[in-house]
């Protein structure tokens, strides 16, 4: 059913590693996935797992040195976004592909007014006059639900509360009609009822500008609500890939299904004992060649030991990277 | 929970594979072993606190010896003082042979040496002279042989210790003998009588004291002295005087000894026959005797030049050094541990405190603080201690401006707050936590203080205001050497040269470690 | 797993900080109102919980209780005795009781000291004011039990804490926390920086601590599910005031008040089928600042139901049954209403 629909990105395994001096941080090591126009796909995972230097990657912007794209390729719209050389990437970044962060504060200059900062940003990627620009930001500005936008768009960044600066950052992003919207932990500095309000904006905004959204976070409830597909990411590698339904309906990888048990849920109040999977994320220098979960695993086996498990379609739509779903006579 | 995983006394990871712990300052400094500059500027630096530290134990001449004869020597790694004091007698000669006209040279020679520097034009000549060129008169020739003789076979004496058979029978050595004993002694070698001897004693000893109370009290007027000097006098205790007498008796039994060394040993010399140096026994009576080294006094090879006096520029560059850079570290020790605590009380107090605090040190920064240690050298007298508290007083300022900033940005940090509502108090807090955490900051900024303080010394001393003869410091040999900078360069380039390395190796090193503590560069994930 | 005497009273406690100005001549232009008159009991052995979010003053209110800040007015009761009146050395030697386990695991430790030094602080401290006294072994005992007890490996005694995860991390503050075995632990967000898999292992930790040492939780937090996981009692904050305090499981089966209906509407929930088919309550506008004197309801300019009179009168706190409190006009019959 999703060959009918318009891919608009497609990352094949993507390697990016870190130099460090204890050794090399395999931060992303070999993640693939697809998207489609329209769709939301959440990357989910916990802290260091790759899932922020995923996305960084994706619009090839790893700090380097220490980090070094090594392997893989990012096609957006038939382009390598990985081999294009710089200035081609300057007009393909938010303009095609936006990205909205965690903290809204570092990526506003404090210095300007939200009006020069957005005029600035859409006359660069658009054939538009100054006048027109603003128009287009009042309009924008209007659209992700700030009040008296003709008077606020010549505050500056710090006359703003945390939630309408990240809505003033939404506004950006989408100014430029983009087709692929990044968001990295967009609500995590947020409470819970500004988040709320953040999450419906974007939900709505994709749906009505068609947008593609990539949804980094670490809370499964962001994920449960807004995400069509889901990429679980531990240890820099993609362990589980589905539709949200099946993915929270029935987890395949224990890794999953642990961290979905492991969240105390609002609806059925949690008597018994909270699951809890042992142990810590482990430290990606010079990981064995092993399932990295192996050692948190209470299914591990002899072979998640000493052999990596491959991400492989067990069901239509869904892979897994586990052992457990794997004939090991096909794949030894 | 996670279980315990091993048993082993070393901690493992989820893998079983060992892992090495480490504090944020070994971090630093495996980070630090990687750069480059900072690991030789931390050789340079070694070396140089190696050769501050042990200049006394060194091969090396006195810095303050004094050889009139030695006078602006130039650096040289194969000649002898002898052959280069020949070499600029010669020169010397020559040229005064050619200023009396007794030397022809080309036209377009003579135009050239116009464009001359001294040191060329006796080159010039000194190379003309050599190949025969010159003739030189009878008396100019005698001068020049007795030197070459002189070179020949003036000695130098030292005495090693002088050793006097007690009425038991031993050889005691004479600085432990007594006042009495020392008079009867010196008194049998002049035959001059005790009583004499001691009298003459007394006066040199008033008379040193007398020179030494006018130096340290210098500008007050003579009434005023006059009465220092008698008040001197009489608070000085019979210990005291004794110590005084007895150095005065035994440097003149040593002159006697060298006396008789000189007549025992400058025939041999003369003879030519021995080699040098040579350690002997001289026994002066059947009671004294001693120990003396005697070498040929222009034998001595001084790589780096001589200066106005004949002191060896190498040992006065050490020993300068010496001077500097302990000026250096203790005055950078001195105001760090005043501005920790000044800064550290100013910004973990806060309030009214911190205000009145601050408020002084700006009144302090507001004067021009090079005024400042000038007038304070002038009240104090100039002398090593003086001129370091001095600078000291003045520089304690930024780094109390410096604690106090890191000092404000880290008090209202989470483990302070855990740290109070453990009950710790305010000095704990500050001396156990904040200042620890600050110190990386200190550290990088005391290293790149020192060589603020070297210089501010050198200024100072370069002025005149600072160390004086015989002690030296990097910036009073240069300011010395500046008057002849043309004719005798290597006066003002060796130190010069020394201090700059050390400059520039601090800077390094302070680089260094800032990039080291820095968490910025710590590229870890 | 509560009886129902209270250990700790707070009676109207109010934590306002001064808004100074002026070069040399400091004057007081205003106050920054960060706790605004709160009261609430806690007994031995429950874990109260306090949510609300950021800027509410839930983490101001912990930080009063523990006296790390001088409160405005107001009494802080522990076991009778008022600890705002105590001297420094009185307080002393009843703050091993009142312990506080902190929100960040990365600024809470002390970089420059090795866990052994980190956990034997307390200890240490105590020692020295003649409050305790142990010797060099029983310190070292004592460091190496509490390492075992929060699941900690005791070789890990020397190493520095930024060679550990977040979690381990928070297990040494916890460790640090229980050293001078309190009554009270003041939790402030101890689980908010942490990953879901980490999260639960510490709730556990928590929850087990408490079982076995009987222990009394002052638990802050901003997430609703981990609060309902681990309190017997709730009390939900907004601008310096509590709005609602209840028996957890009343509270999140019945809220009353309409911020902690917004809140609980606006909490997503990890399961696809009900998000989907959730109505949402989305409070317009953000939290006010908390700089000035307010005369009415303070959740006045973001409620839903507000009417006239909330704007001029200051709900007070009424009983809605035995167990479950709340400030709201909309609870309090109209025939009490004042003028």
């Amino acid at each position: 059913m999703e060959n009918n629909k318009d891919k608009v990105l497609e990352v094949k395994g993507l390697q990016t590693y870190f130099k460090t001096d204890s050794g090399v941080v395999k931060a992303v090591d070999g993640v693939s996935f697809d998207l489609y126009r329209g769709e939301t796909l959440g990357i989910v995972g916990e802290s260091g797992c790759g899932k922020s230097v995923t996305n960084l990657s994706i619009m090839k912007l790893i700090p380097s040195p220490p980090g070094k794209i090594v392997g893989g390729e990012v096609i957006f719209k038939g382009e390598n976004i990985i081999a294009l050389p710089e200035e081609r990437l300057r007009s393909i970044r938010g303009n095609s592909i936006s990205m909205i962060f965690q903290d809204p504060m570092t990526s506003l200059n404090p210095f300007l007014k939200i009006s020069t900062q957005m005029v600035e940003t859409i006359v660069l990627h658009q054939d538009m006059s100054k006048s027109e620009a603003k128009k287009k930001a009042i309009e924008m500005l209007t659209l992700v639900g700030i009040p008296a936008p003709e008077k606020r768009i010549d505050s500056y960044p710090h006359q703003f509360s945390g939630g309408m600066r990240q809505r003033v950052m939404i506004a950006m992003a989408l100014s430029c009609n983009a087709d692929v919207l990044i968001a990295d932990e967009p609500t995590t500095a947020l409470d819970v009822t500004i988040q709320a309000q953040i999450l419906e904006l974007i939900d709505e905004l994709s749906k009505k500008l068609n947008t593609a959204v990539i949804m980094i976070t670490h809370d499964l409830g962001v994920v449960a609500g807004m995400c069509d597909k889901v990429c679980v990411m531990y240890a820099g590698r993609i362990v589980e890939k589905a539709l949200t339904e099946d993915l929270f309906g029935k987890p395949f990888h224990p890794y999953t299904s642990g961290l979905i048990q492991s969240v105390p849920r609002l609806d059925h109040a949690t008597q018994e004992k909270l699951f809890s999977i042992e142990g810590q994320p482990p430290n990606l220098i010079d990981l064995p060649d092993c399932c990295p979960f192996h050692p948190r695993c209470h299914k591990a086996m002899d072979i998640c030991r000493s052999k990596y498990p491959k991400l492989t379609e067990v069901e239509p739509g869904r892979e897994v990277a586990c052992w457990l779903y794997m004939d090991k006579g096909e794949d030894k | 929970m996670a279980k315990v995983k091993s048993t082993k006394e070393t901690a493992v990871n989820e893998f079983d594979q060992e892992i090495k712990g480490n504090s944020l300052g070994r971090d630093a400094w495996r980070r630090l072993k990687k750069n480059k500059m900072a690991v030789a500027s931390i050789f340079v630096v070694v070396i140089y606190a190696f050769l501050s530290i042990f200049a006394s134990v060194l091969p090396i001449y006195s810095y303050k010896e004094i050889i009139l004869d030695h006078q602006h020597l130039r650096p040289s790694l194969t000649k002898t003082a002898g052959e280069l004091m020949l070499e600029k007698k010669k020169k010397d000669l020559y040229f005064m042979a050619y200023k009396d006209g007794r030397v022809e040279i080309p036209a377009e020679d003579k135009e050239a040496l116009k464009e001359m520097s001294p040191n060329q034009i006796w080159a010039y000549f000194y190379e003309i002279g050599e190949a025969g060129g010159i003739e030189l008169n009878t008396s100019e020739q005698r001068k020049l042989d007795r030197m070459i003789e002189d070179i020949e076979t003036e000695l130098m004496f030292d005495i090693k210790k002088i050793n006097y058979l007690s009425d038991e029978g031993k050889f005691v050595n004479i600085e432990k003998l007594s006042v009495g004993q020392l008079t009867e002694i010196y008194s049998g070698l002049i035959g001059a009588s005790i009583s004499d001897i001691m009298v003459q004693s007394e006066k040199e000893v008033t008379l040193q004291i007398t020179n030494q109370t006018k130096v340290e009290n210098d500008g007050v007027s003579d009434e005023e002295m006059a009465r220092i000097i008698a008040n001197e006098l009489e608070s000085i205790t019979t210990k005291a005087k004794d110590k005084l007498l007895i150095a005065t008796l035994v440097s003149k039994i040593a002159n006697q000894v060298e006396d008789y060394a000189e007549d025992d040993l400058q025939a041999v010399a003369e003879e030519g026959s021995t080699s040098f140096p040579l350690t002997k026994t001289v026994s002066v009576n059947d009671r004294l005797e001693a120990k003396v080294q005697a070498t040929k006094m222009h034998d001595r090879k001084y790589f780096f030049g001589t200066d106005y006096s004949g002191r060896d520029m190498l040992s006065r560059i050490i020993y300068g050094g010496q001077v500097s850079i302990a000026i250096g570290f203790i005055g950078t020790i001195t105001s760090v541990l005043i501005g920790i605590v000044v800064g550290a009380f100013a910004g973990y107090l806060g309030g009214k405190v911190d205000y009145i605090l601050m408020r002084i040190v700006d009144v302090i920064y507001g004067l021009p603080y090079m005024l400042l240690v000038i007038i304070m050298m002038a009240i104090f007298g100039r002398n090593i201690m003086n001129l370091f508290f001095a600078l000291a007083i003045v520089s304690w300022l930024t780094v109390a401006r410096m604690v106090r900033g890191q000092i404000i940005s880290l008090k209202n940090s989470e483990f302070v707050e855990a740290a109070r509502s453990m009950g710790a108090s305010p000095g704990r807090i500050i001396f156990k936590h904040l200042v620890p955490n600050s110190l990386s900051i200190i550290i990088v900024f005391s290293t790149l203080r020192i060589p603020a303080f070297i210089m501010m010394e050198s200024f100072l001393s370069f002025l005149g205001l600072g160390v004086s003869a015989p002690y030296a410091s990097w910036g009073s040999l240069v300011g010395d050497a500046v008057e002849g900078m043309t004719l005798y360069p290597w006066r003002l380039l060796f130190p010069a040269l020394a201090m700059t390395v050390f400059l520039f190796a601090m800077n390094f090193l302070g680089d260094g470690l800032r990039d080291a503590f820095d968490p910025q560069s710590k590229n870890q994930l | 797993m509560s009886n129902n005497t209270p250990i700790l009273e707070v009676k109207d406690l109010k934590q306002h900080f001064p808004i100074e100005q002026g070069a040399i001549i400091k004057r007081q232009v205003g106050a920054i109102r960060a706790v605004d008159g709160i009261s609430f009991t806690v007994n031995a052995g429950e874990t109260l919980g306090i949510v609300g979010e950021s800027g509410c003053g839930k983490s101001t209110t912990a930080r009063a209780i523990a006296q790390l800040y001088k409160p405005t007015s107001g009494e802080v009761l522990y076991e009778g005795q008022d600890l705002v009146k105590l001297s420094n050395k009185e307080m002393l030697s009843i703050r091993k009781n009142i312990q506080m386990i902190f929100q960040d695991p990365y600024a809470s430790l002390d970089s420059r000291m090795t866990v052994r030094k980190i956990i034997a602080e307390p200890l240490e401290i105590y020692n020295s004011h003649g409050l305790m006294k142990l010797t060099t072994e029983d310190i070292e005992h004592k460091v190496e039990e509490l390492m075992e007890r929060v699941g900690l490996s005791r070789f890990y005694k020397n190493r520095y804490p930024h060679e550990f995860s977040g979690g381990q991390r928070q297990r040494i503050g916890i460790a640090r926390a229980l050293a001078l075995n309190p009554k009270i632990i003041l939790a402030d967000e101890p689980v908010s920086a942490l990953d879901v898999s980490i999260q639960s292992q510490i709730l556990n930790l928590l929850v087990d601590l408490q079982k076995e040492l009987g222990l009394t939780y002052i638990f802050i937090a901003h997430d609703l599910a981990v609060i309902e996981y681990i309190s017997t009692r709730v009390a939900v904050m907004y601008l310096g005031k509590i709005v609602e305090i209840s028996e957890s499981k009343a509270l999140y089966k019945q809220p009353l008040h309409p911020y902690t209906q917004a809140l609980l509407s606006a909490a997503p929930i990890p399961d696809p089928v009900i998000e989907k088919k959730r109505q949402r309550i989305i409070l317009t506008g953000d939290v006010p600042s908390p700089d000035q004197e307010r005369f009415g309801c303070y959740f006045y300019d973001r409620c839903p139901k507000r009417m006239d009179h909330c704007r001029t009168h200051i709900p007070p706190m009424e009983s809605f049954d035995d167990n479950h409190q709340v400030a709201c006009w909309l609870h309090i019959d109209k025939s009490k209403w004042p003028e």
